[in-house]
């Protein structure tokens, strides 16, 4: 039979589906091993790169939603500080001490971050490496001492100290 | 084989679909897990004001009234020192048990070294020499009903010290100048002048023109340059239909210290007594 004709039976009228499927010809047990070694690879590895970028990013909302909780606490506060200092100067009376202890966690999702609570703009600002960042706005009648915070140590304390408030490591 | 009519591999796109839904909800599962777990929230209390504030208006409260109750008229003039203190010293032992009872420590301790020296308080708005000098006693007053207008054992400057009696257009319908020369009133009838004599100043007496030269009408009463003047005052009548009483004769200091598991305030207030 020529060569033509024979191309012709095989992939022509005969090529049913049913044939199709009963047909183990050009089938090879190594390539298809092959093949769904490969898919289950590239499946897994999708999967493993999606968890992980899940993971980052759940980390990096959790840190967002931490520092504003914990920045709008230290802002209350400092506003309570400041609230006793003009209520005490209402009463025309002296502060001898005040002093307000307030704790920050060493590592928020097992990072390390930093709060710059500066005077300039009078703002709280928490930020980690991880591009996670927030500012809070607090407000005082008095002087403030800019502050930077590094994790690390977990206690502190705001205290009114020639007619300023400041904040020093406990 | 039929392909069409196999139904062998359901059972395997049903597990197919569990596995798939179960991938679902054990993401978002994980999703809250890894959200809270990485959460950072201190848990505590945050401070109440207004404890403080409480603390410091009971405390001018029960001063002022012991300071009364110990000097009231038919009270012993030699124990009024010890009966003050007494009083206080009661109050002090209780707000201590209550304020205990809350996890909180308080104390508070006073100072009567000026009242035992006599060393009145200034007309400031609080009574000490670095007060306010300009402000209203007391806003409102008809001033035909003030029974009691009187300055007792009071030292004026030489630059002086002023009253006001402003209507309600802020315009001063009657004022008395007092410095350590004499005194100067000023009403819509004229301007006149005399000696202070005595250690008493009643501003209702015929000499001082107060109610006699006030038209009808509310008026408030200002102190101007209260700085320089310092003795007891007493004024006393009605304001806004109503009975109201201004006296001061000391200032008693007072130490409060309050303590929490977080706070600690330690702070000195002056209190003018009897008002």
């Amino acid at each position: 039979m020529p060569t033509s004709q024979s191309l012709f039976l095989y992939r022509g009228d005969q090529m049913s589906p049913e044939n199709m499927l009963r047909n183990d010809k050009a089938v090879s047990v190594s390539v298809g091993f092959m093949l769904m070694f490969a898919i289950t690879v590239l499946v897994f590895t999708g999967l493993i790169i999606s968890f992980y970028t899940l993971t980052q990013n759940s980390e990096k909302s959790a840190m967002r939603e931490s520092f504003k909780i914990l920045g709008e606490g230290l802002a209350i506060k400092i506003t309570t500080v400041d609230t006793l200092i003009n209520m005490t100067g209402r009463y025309s009376g002296t502060i001898n001490t005040l002093e307000y202890e307030f704790s920050m966690p060493e590592s928020i999702a097992a990072k390390s971050y930093s709060i710059n609570i500066t005077n300039s703009t009078n703002q709280i600002i928490m930020e980690s490496d991880n591009g996670a960042r927030i500012a809070v706005p607090f407000s005082t009648s008095v002087n403030f001492t800019r502050r930077n915070i590094y994790s690390g140590a977990g206690n502190y304390v705001l205290r009114y100290i020639n007619n300023s408030i400041d904040i020093e490591e406990r | 084989m039929d392909f069409g009519k196999n139904t062998d591999a359901q059972f395997m796109l049903l597990a197919g679909f569990i596995i798939g839904t179960g991938l679902v909800i054990t993401t978002v599962m994980l999703n809250s897990l890894l959200f809270e777990g990485n959460m950072a929230v201190e848990a505590g209390n945050e401070l109440s004001k207004d404890e403080i504030a409480n603390l410091i208006m009971i405390t001018q409260d029960e001063i002022r009234k012991a300071y009364k109750n110990s000097t009231d008229p038919g009270q012993n003039v030699s124990l009024k020192f010890n009966n003050f203190s007494n009083q206080m010293q009661n109050f002090s032992s209780n707000l201590s048990k209550i304020y205990a009872m809350y996890g909180e420590s308080i104390n508070v301790s006073w100072d009567i070294e000026r009242w035992k020296s006599n060393q009145y308080a200034n007309f400031t708005e609080n009574g000490m020499a670095g007060g306010r000098p300009d402000w209203s006693v007391v806003e409102g007053v008809n001033a035909s009903s003030v029974s009691i207008f009187r300055f007792t054992n009071t030292t004026f400057s030489i630059t002086g010290f002023r009253i006001e009696a402003r209507n309600s257009s802020n315009y001063t319908v009657w004022s008395g100048e007092f410095n350590s020369s004499g005194y100067k009133i000023t009403n819509t009838t004229g301007t006149s002048y005399g000696n202070v004599s005595g250690q008493s100043i009643d501003l209702n007496s015929t000499s001082y023109y107060f109610k006699q030269s006030i038209p009808p009408g509310p008026v408030s009463l200002y102190f101007i340059n209260g700085n320089n003047a310092y003795g007891k005052f007493q004024i006393q009548g009605t304001a806004n239909g109503r009975t109201f009483y201004r006296e001061r004769h000391f200032i008693i200091n007072s130490t409060l210290s309050y303590y929490t598991s977080r706070l600690r305030a330690n702070f000195t207030i002056p209190f003018s007594v009897p008002w």
